[in-house]
Formats: C-alpha cells, structure tokens, sequence
C-alpha cells in the first residue's frame, strides 16, 4: 500500500470526472471513507487486501446498482476473485447477487464445476451451484456431473450429498420417479461401494435413498430394502474388515426394516463385532446400540 | 492477542474486518483458562462499544465497518464475559436481530447478505443472552433450522446444503436455545458426529475430510448438547489436541505442526474441558460463554458433559 497512487491522480482515469459521495442525512449504510476507498474501481483494490470485508462488497453492490454497471463483466470479476479466495463468503455471496440481477445462471454450472475442479469439496461452490440449480431449474444434467465427479473421487461425500439433493429435490423426485429410479441407483451405489467399502460417504447415500424412498412411499421400496440388505449380508464375508457395511446392516435390520428375531440377532452381532473388533474408537456407541437391540428382542410378540 | 496488538504484521491487516470475533476468542480461551485478568478489560470494552452503529441497533467486525450478525453476537458475548451487558442497548439489538429474520424463518447476517443458518444461530444466541427471544418468530427460526436436516441426520447451511460439523454445532445449539431439540434424531446425529474421529483421535467436519482442533469444539458441543460426548474415544481426542499445541507460544493449531492461532487455541482449550480435562473451566457449548456466566445470566443448562478424565491438564 506504500506506493499507491490515488485514482484522481491516475493517467488512466483523467478522463473520468470524479461524483462526490453524497450518502444524504440518513445513510443506510455509513462507511468511513479513507482517501483510497472512494470509487467503484477501488473496492477491487481493497478486496485484493481483505476479501472477506462485508462492508467493501456491499458498497460494491450499490456502485453497480448505481451505475447500472455491465454485470457480464462483474462476473468476469467475481470469479477471478472466487479462483483466488474459493473459500471466502462473500465472494460467493456476491455472485449470487449479481446472478440474480443478470437473471440468468447460464455460466454458473460451468463456473462451479470450475472451482470444483481445484476443490471438490469447496462449500461455497457447492451452495452456489445448488442455489443456481434450484433457482433456474437446470437440473437435468447434474447427476451425470455427480457421477463425473464420484469416478475421479469415490469419497467425495459433497458429491453424494449432491446426488441425493438431485434425487429427492429435482424435476424427477415424486414417489413414481423415486419408484422407477429407485433400483438402478441402488445397484449404481453398491457398484462403488464395492470398490471402496469403507467409503462412509457411500454407505450413508445408499441407507439414505432406501429410508427417502420408504418414507415418501415409493411403490416397492420396502422390499427393494430388504433385497439390498440381503445382498449386502451376502457381500459381508467378502469385506471382512468392512465396519460402514456392518454398521449399515445394523441400522437396516432394526429400523429400516421390519425387525425380526433373526434380523435383530444378527444386528446384535454385527454391533459386537464392531465394538469388540472393528470400531473400537467408537466401542461405547456400539454397546449402546446392543443394549437398544436387546430391548427390541424383549419387545417382540414372541418374546412375551 | 499477538493480533491485536501488533499492527505490523499481515496477519493483523487480513482479520482486521473479523476483530470483534478475535477479541472473543482470545477473552473466551482466556476465561477457559480461568486468566481473564492476564488482560486489561477496558480497552477492550471500549472498542466494543466503538464498534456499535447506534442507528442500526449492531456491531461490526472492528471500527468504521458496518455491522453484521457475526460481531454482534460476539460483541454482546464480549459485554457477557465482562459482566457488562448494561452497556448494550437491548431494545435496539434486539429490534436490529429481528430485522435479520426472513419470512421462512431464516436470518440473513446483515442488511444485504445471505442466509446461512449460522445467523441462525447468531440471533438466537444473542437474544437470549439479552434475555430478548420474544423480540423474533422463533417457532419460524427453527422450522427453518429444523429444513436445514439431512438424511445422514447432520445439518446444512441452508436446506440441502452438505453436512458440515460446524453448521452442525449452529444448528444444535440454535435448536436447543429456541426448544426445538425434537427435530433432532439425537442417536443419529450423535453417531454421524462421532464417525468424525479419525484413527489418529481427531475430528474431521465431514467424511472423508482431514481433522482438525476447531471440530473439538463444534462437535464437541454439539454432542455436549446431545449427550453423546462419551461415544467418542475421549482419551484419543485429548491426546490429538494436546499435540497440536506448540510448545514455544502456548498457542493451538489446527494440526500437529502448523502455526498456531487464537481460533485454534480457543476452540482447543474449551474442546479440553467439554471432554472432562480437568483444570480449565468449561466453556458452555449452546452459549459459548463460561459456565459461570451463563448461570449468572439465570440461563437454562442445556448440555451434559461425561464424567472426568482420569489425567487433568496442568
């Protein structure tokens, strides 16, 4: 900041004649002006410094508001700003703004994907893209995208949050659409899983869909989730050191589905197995599950 | 408070728009640490009150910038911790707080910005230190919170935004404060938090993330609120904390190794005593005020934490 020269003093600004900042008796929002924070142009500047000052991108807002500004070349701006402070709010925000006002997301997909590309987990660009999507309705490609995503990156749960958002919020998610879809991405699912079985990420994806489904009675989904739970308990011996696909049984066999003696003996020694071998870090969470487990035992009609 | 104090360094002028919250987090982990006096509090009182925009009714992040939902919690937090909220006009914060709610019960973090379920949980907590709830909608403020759910039973910024551990931490403590706690899956939640501890006993915000001292107190209050701190391995996560403290400086850091910062080392030292570390005073986690303080604002208790550690931090 030693060497900076102030606009008025600039060669490529003489041309420019300079309108007094008149905020009138009641300002909205009173900014202390320095000298260099003094027109349009600067909030760059300041942005360059300390992107994620509120008060700098608000008064940038009200410059183009006022000066009916090109918002092709605000965006131009913003995401140059985005590639260089991906994780900065109100760069995001600000987009968002100025989207709005363009009223056209065209670019924002291919922005996103953009800054996804470097970060596939970025926040920001995740609820930007979202936010685009929902409010322009573009959804129609974006599980193709997720599935782009999930073949660079099995693990990336921003990428099945995603998939799920798609699935149970966008053009296809009534119960008939879920019904239909319902099988392929369950088979779709465990394909992954298949190549990486501790895959967190994966394994709540799949309890998630098989719960929307039954939850939003989608025709089939019960027996669609006990057909999945059966074939996982047939995968169990093959992935012996599988603690997600042993906590998925688990939850299957006593909420998911209808909880029988056989089912809820063996969620009983799924949880053993966990909290004795498997997940031990977690050890005090799988012997609460067990004593839960021995409750829904005593509670069947045949224990009685 | 090395940031506070020396303007000659980089790190002073990239967080000066975040000053308010810094002053929190130092004056908050020095509460922790039962040294409040180890700073003077008048200067610190008085750019508090420097900071406030009488004609909005908040706080900025520092002097001359304009007010956000942030800084006034962290400015009324601040007030708290002094004993000195007679010095916040709560009419006018709380009428400011309540121009913040949107229809569907979300809040937005200043006058222009987005909603974030952050600011939920920033209006909420800053009326209910003010003692002022009534001033909002708050069955809308956690419906809202409460649409911010997801399948995996964690919690997003907004709805169908990723479960992330510190919106997590927002959403919880705004549901308890607002007595919303039934749109909880209490064991849900209490086990996806838990699946965040990572072999080498830190926490991770998501799956699949790197861990890192800031979710020791995110999750940790959280399952403080839930009452589930005791299905995570306890000793691990303590021993990972104490790791990322440098020797030199005292200060935490986010992982072993890196430079620390007066974030870490907050979150750190209140992440100690929610495990049960003994020797430092517990932060509470719906509040994120010392125990003592919270109790002498006649607020609810509205967490449990597990039983003592068997070794104590000197």
């Amino acid at each position: 900041m030693a060497e900076y020269t102030p606009f008025g003093d600039r060669a490529e600004w003489a041309d420019v004649e300079p309108v007094l900042q008149d905020d009138g008796p009641n300002p909205v929002v009173r900014i202390a002006y320095t000298p260099q924070f003094s027109a349009h142009s600067s909030s760059p500047q300041k942005s360059s410094i300390s992107t994620p000052n509120y008060t700098c991108w608000h008064f940038r807002r009200a410059c183009i508001d006022a000066l009916e500004a090109d918002l092709q070349a605000e965006l131009a701006f913003t995401a140059d700003v985005a590639r260089e402070s991906p994780k900065c709010y109100q760069v995001w925000y600000h987009r968002q703004a100025i989207v709005e006002r363009a009223g056209s997301a065209d670019a924002e997909l291919a922005f996103t994907a953009e800054i996804l590309a470097e970060d596939a987990k970025n926040y920001h660009a995740w609820s930007h893209r979202q936010w685009s999507i929902k409010t322009f309705d573009l959804w129609d490609h974006e599980d193709e995208y997720v599935e782009s995503l999930l073949d660079l990156d099995v693990r990336n749960n921003s990428a099945w949050n995603e998939k799920f958002f798609v699935w149970t919020s966008g053009g296809t998610a009534q119960p008939a659409d879920l019904a239909a879809s319902l099988q392929a991405h369950i088979d779709a699912t465990i394909a992954r899983i298949r190549r990486a079985p501790n895959n967190e990420a994966a394994w709540n994806f799949l309890y998630g869909i098989l719960e929307h489904a039954i939850a939003h009675g989608a025709e089939g989904a019960a027996p669609a989730a006990a057909t999945t739970a059966a074939s996982i308990a047939d995968l169990a011996d093959s992935y012996i050191a599988s603690a997600p696909l042993r906590a998925f049984l688990v939850r299957a066999y006593t909420m998911l589905l209808e909880p029988d003696a056989d089912r809820l003996a063996a969620a009983s020694q799924l949880a053993a197995n966990l909290a004795t071998s498997l997940d031990t870090l977690r050890a005090k969470y799988w012997n609460f599950r067990i004593a839960q487990i021995d409750e829904q035992i005593a509670a069947l009609p045949s224990a009685a | 408070m090395g940031c506070y104090v020396n303007r000659n360094e980089f790190e002073y002028w990239v967080t000066e728009h975040l000053r308010m919250s810094g002053v929190y987090w130092a004056v908050a982990g020095l509460a922790g640490l039962d040294a409040l006096d180890q700073l003077p509090s008048a200067p610190l009182l008085e750019f508090v009150d420097k900071c406030y925009d009488a004609q909005i009714g908040g706080y900025a992040g520092n002097v001359g910038h304009d007010v956000h939902l942030l800084y006034t919690l962290s400015a009324v937090q601040i007030a708290a911790i002094y004993d000195e909220l007679d010095r916040i006009d709560a009419d006018a914060v709380a009428a400011y707080v309540a121009s913040l709610q949107q229809a569907d019960g979300s809040f937005v973090g200043d006058k222009w910005g987005e909603v974030d379920t952050r600011f939920s949980y920033c209006a909420l907590c800053t009326l209910a230190l003010l003692g002022r709830l009534d001033a909002i909608d708050v069955d809308a403020a956690v419906a809202f919170v409460a649409s911010c759910r997801n399948f995996d039973g964690g919690f997003g910024a907004v709805p169908g935004a990723e479960s992330h551990a510190g919106q997590v931490f927002c959403c919880v403590a705004a549901l308890a404060i607002g007595g919303g706690m039934a749109h909880v899956d209490q064991d849900l939640l209490g086990w996806w938090l838990a699946e965040r501890q990572v072999p080498i006993g830190g926490l991770n915000g998501r799956p699949e993330k790197l861990p890192d001292v800031c979710y020791s107190w995110w999750i940790l209050s959280a399952t403080s609120i839930l009452d589930r701190t005791h299905w995570m391995d306890a000793g691990k996560l303590r021993d990972y904390i104490l790791s990322c403290q440098d020797w030199e400086t005292g200060g935490i850091a986010d992982r072993p190794g890196d430079w620390v910062d007066v974030f870490h080392t907050f979150f750190g030292i209140a992440g100690l005593a929610l495990l049960g570390c003994g020797g430092l005073t517990l932060i509470d986690p719906v509040y994120a005020l010392p125990e003592a303080v919270v109790l002498r604002l006649g607020l609810p208790r509205l967490f449990s934490v597990p039983p003592p550690l068997a070794i104590n931090i000197e």
